[in-house]
């Protein structure tokens, strides 16, 4: 197993690159983050070890700290995170806790971003972070909606993106991507507008259907040999429909 | 004595004023608006849950369909956080195109939107005007990548070709044009009474509750904040640029048209400059070959100061050259939140100009 370097062990390696050590590689650099010191200096023990990638800074805290996390990062001075830029999730399938949620905060006040990651799993649910920035509620809402993670203190989570009588939820790993065909087939027009439609093409047919036709032809001031066909009752239609 | 009971009406989804897509199910009392649920989703395609089964150079195209209005600025969100996460870096040449065509789609995307905000308050000649020079811009990135709408103009680590030969004058030219007829649009809505009462005291939302509700872009920046990502965190090559971040504190729907209208003037004196600094000649990509190498279980977020704010892309890398998320934070989303709260206690008539004054484009919010 490849430990760091993540290049396709088999294939064919660049030449010029030769495998470089750790604290060299500049997308992982040290960043300097004040908010994460007052962090640590404040709520010891709350987050984990920082991980440094391309210049970003991620913070994984646990379930049950999160609230408390966050409120410290809004509220204290130092850190001041008076942004929630995102808020999203992302299934895991086959880990422990499945769900991955990550919250990106900002601080104009200090010029600083903070990426925060918690670890949800699929029956349990987390708590919401509207009551801190109210802005949550719709990223929420879309975790849920397409992913099912379920946030505790919401408003009212409901859908928001896909129909509010959707099966499952897409983002999902182990959801197809074209969707589940049984499910396709309840969005039959009649069934949305809860009207029926009756499709008058069967209902008449031979010989009526050619008057109708062409009493309309003539309405519009087309000639009455039309080139192409007037549209005849569709048999198909007519039969499966019966009398 | 007079009782009043309060009415649930339907707004959209096909109100001409909602540019889209978008219903609101507003509960009146009376006239006032004593709530509104914004209710999206109609243009929901699955984009993100496309994005998962395909590489990462064919997503690029998807991020067109998003904000429509403009592309450019998806392209360049999502190429910049593909860069970022590869470690790629971008030629300067590459970077000065890419703000070329980002400044200028922002020009096409605020003329949009002055086009059909001033319509739906009932200005009508203005329309026409700002669909004139829109059409101009159009016809620029026609030349350039042969769409007017959909680019795909950028490619990851650069862009695919240079400006064509004549391409420099023509946009000297126009924006010399636009700076006289922006002046126009001025003289016919800044002092004009009508506009004035329609725009000034409508949809107020200070710079808490829009930090609060995750709110950027020209409604923040309308509020006080001088919040630009060109400036605060600079990419591509705005560090290099010399521009002022318009910002007012009228906190209502005049002050985000001014910050607009400013910032169009400050995107043609971008342009120009970048016209003028451009390198003659350098390469346009940074990378040879299509195959990305991310490395494994890495994520990026990576954000633009796109037209209606913060447009942000989040991607997750299993090492594979295709995502394993990849998420759109677009501004149009984010901001419309901001539309209950602005309306709650206004009349009926500015649902209108609240709408038009969020600047969603609503495929850009359902994704």
């Amino acid at each position: 197993m490849p430990t760091d370097d993540t290049r396709p062990p088999a294939g064919t390696p660049p030449p010029e690159e030769a495998p470089a050590p750790k604290a060299q590689d500049p997308l992982l650099a040290v960043v300097p983050c004040p908010a994460l010191e007052r962090l640590q200096e404040g709520l010891p023990g709350r987050v984990g070890e920082p991980h440094f990638f391309a210049g970003e800074v991620t913070l994984t805290v646990a379930m049950e700290h999160l609230l408390e996390v966050c409120e410290f990062l809004r509220q204290d001075p130092a850190c001041c995170f008076e942004l929630l830029a995102d808020l999203t999730g992302t299934d895991f399938l086959g880990e422990e806790k499945r769900f991955r949620v990550v919250y990106h905060l900002a601080s104009l006040k200090h010029g600083q971003r903070l990426r925060l990651r918690t670890q949800v799993g699929e029956g349990e649910s987390l708590a919401s972070v509207t009551p801190i920035w109210p802005g949550a509620d719709w990223f929420e809402r879309e975790a849920y909606d397409l992913l099912g993670i379920r946030f505790d203190g919401h408003p009212r989570l409901v859908r928001i993106l896909m129909p509010d009588d959707w099966v499952g939820h897409p983002l999902r790993k182990d959801y197809p991507l074209p969707g589940y065909p049984e499910h396709h087939l309840r969005y039959r027009t009649a069934d949305v507008t809860r009207r029926s439609y009756v499709d008058i093409s069967w209902k008449v047919s031979g010989e009526r259907a050619a008057a109708i036709v062409k009493k309309y032809k003539g309405k519009s001031g087309a000639p009455e040999s039309a080139p192409h066909a007037p549209m005849p009752a569709d048999t198909t239609n007519g039969q499966k429909n019966g009398s | 004595m007079f009782r009043t009971q309060e009415m649930e009406v339907n707004m959209g989804p096909q109100h001409p004023s909602t540019h889209g897509v978008l219903r609101l199910e507003l509960r009146l009392d009376g006239e006032r608006i004593v709530d509104a649920w914004p209710v999206i989703g109609y243009l929901h395609r699955g984009i993100e849950k496309l994005s998962e089964s395909k590489e990462f150079i064919k997503i690029t195209p998807y991020t067109d369909r998003m904000d429509y209005v403009c592309a450019m600025s998806g392209n360049l969100a999502y190429v910049g956080a593909v860069e970022k996460l590869c470690g790629v870096t971008v030629p300067e040449k590459a970077g000065y195109i890419r703000v070329i065509m980002v400044e200028l789609n922002r020009i096409a995307s605020h003329l949009l939107w002055l086009a059909t905000h001033a319509l739906d308050i009932g200005a009508m000649s203005i329309f026409l005007y700002a669909f004139r020079e829109r059409e101009m811009i159009l016809d620029l990135f026609e030349a350039y990548c042969g769409a007017r709408l959909t680019y795909n103009a950028f490619r990851i680590s650069g862009v695919p070709a240079d400006l064509p030969p004549g391409w420099k004058e023509e946009c000297t030219g126009f924006l010399k044009l636009y700076r006289q007829r922006h002046h126009e649009y001025e003289q016919i809505l800044s002092g004009n009474r009508m506009w004035l009462k329609r725009t000034q005291g409508v949809g107020y939302m200070d710079a808490d509750q829009c930090l609060a509700l995750s709110v950027t872009g020209p409604v923040l920046r309308a509020a006080g904040v001088a919040r630009d990502l060109r400036k605060d965190e600079p990419y591509a090559v705005y560090d290099q640029l010399d521009f002022d971040i318009p910002v007012d504190d009228g906190c209502d729907t005049y002050a985000r048209y001014l910050v607009r209208m400013a910032e169009m003037l400050q995107s043609a004196r971008m342009v120009e400059q970048c016209l003028e600094k451009m390198p003659s000649e350098g390469p346009l990509m940074g990378m040879k070959g299509r195959k990305m190498r991310p490395r494994k279980d890495e994520e990026v977020y990576f954000a633009i100061e796109g037209p209606r704010g913060e447009q942000g892309v989040y991607l997750i890398s299993d090492g594979t050259d295709l995502p394993y998320r990849c998420k759109f934070r677009n501004s149009s989303f984010a901001n419309l939140q901001a539309l209950a709260p602005m309306v709650r206690g206004g009349l009926v008539a500015d649902v209108v100009a609240v709408i038009g004054t969020l600047d969603i484009v609503l495929g850009d919010s359902d994704r």
